[in-house]
């Protein structure tokens, strides 16, 4: 279960829209609309650095446990205060999503050989994907819209169960 | 039950609740069950395994009786 990149984009798709802990859960509306709240409306760049802040300010980037490739929801990942790259990502997807935003997860391969790494890419305006801004909060607080070195990418829409 | 307290841009902060027992930590790659699928599978095996033992040790019982 959850070998191919599909397979597991499936996984990162369906735990970012989880009834409990995910984009479906009134907890994560609430929390998502409290980290934007101090934005003037339509303000669309100050909402994604609000979540961004929000993310790298409360969820340390962290590994796994050796050898096991753990997934996590975006209220769990909240709760236990640490993940790796895809915990970020499902987390920063999710709270685009509840903001209005299309997002979408950036799978990057970093010498073109395997798989490495993933981030979310948030579309502007809202609603639409004229432009993408990158949100891969495990770079650090200072790191907005900045994107790492890679040979080569995938990119799969997270906006829709 | 035990809080977490967010940061929020806005300088406020926000508490999060962790429910506890089963089901609060993330070790799964379903997330949240605490168990693997492999050992959810051997779970059920060894279920499986007990309600048989039980069977064989009651009709053993039942026919010497």
């Amino acid at each position: 279960m959850g070998n191919t990149l599909e397979e597991r984009v499936r996984l990162l798709r369906k735990l970012c829209w989880d009834e409990k802990n995910g984009v479906r859960a009134p907890r994560m509306l609430y929390i998502a609309r409290q980290v934007t709240s101090h934005c003037p409306a339509r303000d669309l760049m100050c909402e994604l650095r609000a979540i961004y802040w929000f993310v790298t300010h409360n969820v340390r980037y962290t590994g796994d446990i050796a050898g096991v490739d753990t997934f996590s929801s975006p209220l769990r990942t909240l709760q236990m205060g640490g993940e790796d790259c895809d915990g970020h990502t499902v987390l920063c997807a999710a709270l685009a999503i509840l903001n209005g935003f299309r997002a979408k997860a950036r799978i990057t391969s970093n010498k073109g050989l395997t798989w490495d790494h993933i981030y979310c890419m948030v579309g502007l305006p809202k609603g639409r994907t004229d432009h993408w801004v990158a949100l891969d909060t495990t770079l650090g607080a200072y790191r907005f819209g900045s994107e790492p070195p890679r040979a080569k990418f995938r990119d799969f829409m997270m906006d829709q169960p | 039950m035990t809080k977490r307290k967010l940061k929020l841009p806005s300088g406020g902060t926000l508490d999060l609740p962790i429910p506890d027992g089963f089901g609060a930590p993330v070790f799964a790659l379903n997330d949240g069950l605490g168990l693997s699928p492999r050992n959810k599978t051997l779970v059920v095996y060894l279920v499986a395994a007990g309600i048989a033992l039980f069977n064989v040790w009651l009709m053993r019982k039942i026919l010497k009786d």
